[in-house]
């Protein structure tokens, strides 16, 4: 970890949080940071942001290893840890400010889905650390497709759902088939940010990751013009932060230099954050116009809490993080230092795939699940899938500790 | 949109395949996947009317077709690339049909059934043949035209 890079920037982000409080005095808008009496819409947006954000780390890891992406394990290993302090800091935005983030059964599903992500890493954690015991290292490497195999689908369900019940309970114009899709596509393009950003911290630089934040870049500006096309608005001041800053990291001096790449990243980081406003809002100069320094300290402070929680974390497992078994740094786009899978190549007649094997009971007795639960609760639609996603994820979990007892008996009985 | 530009997008979703089939490269292929969104996107946009909200999602559901067709054109993963590649287009077709229910809009519910009886089909598939590869691109186009 380069702790002088985390260092300058934690101190920073505490000046400008200090600066930003003793400016709301000035200003006299602190008593919005103490009273929230409900009016106050910012910390609204910021909670929908480290929402995403912690989707954003989950869902790339699990995307990345079902299409059989080869990256650091490392890299995944932080952007779960990533979308786990996310959860706390929209969980204390949302403790904070109650009354203007209500919450409802969609922030449970998101709960569930962190349940679920702190399994995944864990097992992933655990499976790094095979210096303990190789046996349970090796039956946790084996659960963790199939954990991504759940993961994947429960937040694309969880998010998409999101967006619909925003879009029906607070703002109409959100209404329509893309806002989901492009909320799906955002937090996709927030944790390819976020991965950049990290990796930064931990002196690597992975231009496999950059070249995919360049394309998701130019897609995200493609939907931008359809949501333009769509609803007649939106917010072109986050459309030149998230879309066309970016395009920076096509200048050699830019791409190169760590601070260059923390910049742009925290500009995409910052452009998103300024659609969330504009969601919220409904207006794209909104967060310009009216922000006051009580809405400074209230950024700076999730940013100084994530990076707190964040790198202490990180720290405190250390161990884990920077195993001796996992080659360091990057050697090239397809190098990644993963365990090489000799049965990736092998065919598999259909549900006959070890993967398949792994998750076909927890899945059913998920599914089993999720109909008992729909059958006996009224909001089924929202709860459901992430239920049952639950109940198989814990199941799936069980499985190596069950196989490990099993075997050990039989050795026992064979003595 | 008239039965007439919908048959002229599926057509535009099998140019597109065709040209995919051709590229190399889990970075080129997303650099095309980025032309093939901004023509259903412009394609969309001429052909349709605004006003008719099935219209949100139409250029991603041509993406999907995309990459349904693109899929049979693979040699490893086939199976799995092809479930994936429909589990896209049906949570494209779900949030679409859900957000149209919201509206009080008709929303096309057989299509959805339609297109998970034959991702679950492809589950099932052991060797895929040439000429089942030709019957499902066939049985895409059906969803695609008839419901």
């Amino acid at each position: 970890m380069n702790n002088k890079v985390v260092t300058i920037v934690f101190i920073a982000l505490c000046l400008l949080l200090l600066l930003s409080v003793g400016g709301s005095f000035w200003d006299g808008s602190f008593d919005l940071l103490l009273h929230d009496n409900g009016s106050w819409k910012f910390p609204k947006a910021l909670f929908i942001f480290w929402i995403g954000m912690s989707q954003a780390g989950v869902l790339l890891s699990a995307f990345l290893l079902i299409m059989k992406v080869r990256i650091h394990r490392r890299t995944s290993l932080l952007l779960e840890l990533s979308s786990l302090c996310s959860l706390v800091i929209a969980f204390v935005f949302a403790m904070l400010y109650s009354g203007s983030i209500k919450i409802n059964s969609d922030v449970y599903s998101i709960g569930i889905v962190g349940f679920i992500s702190l399994l995944f890493f864990v097992t992933h954690l655990v499976a790094a650390d095979s210096a303990e015991d190789a046996l349970l290292c090796k039956e946790l490497a084996k659960i963790r497709r199939p954990l991504a195999w759940i993961i994947l689908p429960t937040v694309f369900w969880v998010v998409s759902l999101f967006a619909l019940d925003y879009a029906r309970l607070e703002n109409s114009l959100w209404r329509g088939a893309f806002f989901p899709i492009y909320v799906v596509s955002c937090v996709f393009y927030m944790g390819l940010a976020n991965s950049i950003t990290l990796l930064s911290f931990e002196n690597y630089y992975n231009r496999l990751i950059e070249r995919f934040l360049m394309l998701c870049s130019w897609f995200m500006s493609l939907l931008f013009l359809w949501l333009i096309l769509l609803k007649g608005e939106g917010s072109v001041v986050a459309f030149v932060f998230a879309c066309v800053v970016p395009q920076l990291l096509l200048l050699e001096p830019v791409r190169e230099n760590l601070w260059g790449r923390l910049l742009v990243v925290s500009c995409i980081l910052f452009g998103v954050m300024l659609k969330c406003d504009f969601v919220v809002n409904h207006n794209g100069y909104h967060f310009f116009t009216n922000t006051t320094f009580a809405s400074a300290s209230l950024m700076f402070l999730g940013g100084v809490l994530f990076v707190a929680l964040f790198f202490g974390v990180r720290f405190a497992l250390s161990r884990f993080f920077e195993n001796d078994e996992i080659l360091m740094g990057e050697e090239s786009d397809s190098s990644d230092g993963e365990i090489p899978d000799a049965e990736e190549k092998r065919y598999y007649s259909p549900f006959s795939a070890p993967e398949f094997k792994v998750v076909r009971l927890p899945v059913l007795c998920g599914v089993l699940a999720a109909v008992t639960y729909g059958y006996f609760t009224a909001d089924w639609v929202v709860l459901a899938g992430p239920f049952g996603a639950y109940v198989s994820g814990l199941l799936v979990c069980l499985q190596p500790f069950v196989h490990l007892r099993s075997s050990k008996k039989r050795k026992e009985g064979g003595k | 949109m008239s039965m007439f530009a919908n048959a002229v997008a599926c057509l535009l979703c099998l140019i597109f395949a065709a040209f995919l089939w051709k590229v190399k490269g889990m970075l080129r292929i997303t650099l095309m996947m980025f032309l093939v969104v901004m023509t259903s996107c412009l394609y969309t946009a001429f052909a349709g009317n605004f006003m008719d909200p099935t219209l949100e999602y139409y250029p991603f559901r041509m993406v999907a077709l995309t990459f349904c067709v693109l899929t049979t054109g693979l040699r490893e993963n086939r199976r799995r690339f092809m479930v994936l590649a429909q589990t896209f287009w049906l949570w494209v077709e779900l949030v679409g049909n859900v957000s149209l229910y919201q509206m009080g809009e008709d929303a096309p519910w057989i299509r959805l059934a339609a297109i998970a009886e034959i991702a679950l089909g492809c589950c099932f598939m052991a060797k895929i043949s040439k000429e089942i590869e030709f019957g499902l691109i066939v049985l895409w186009m059906a969803v695609w035209m008839f419901f």
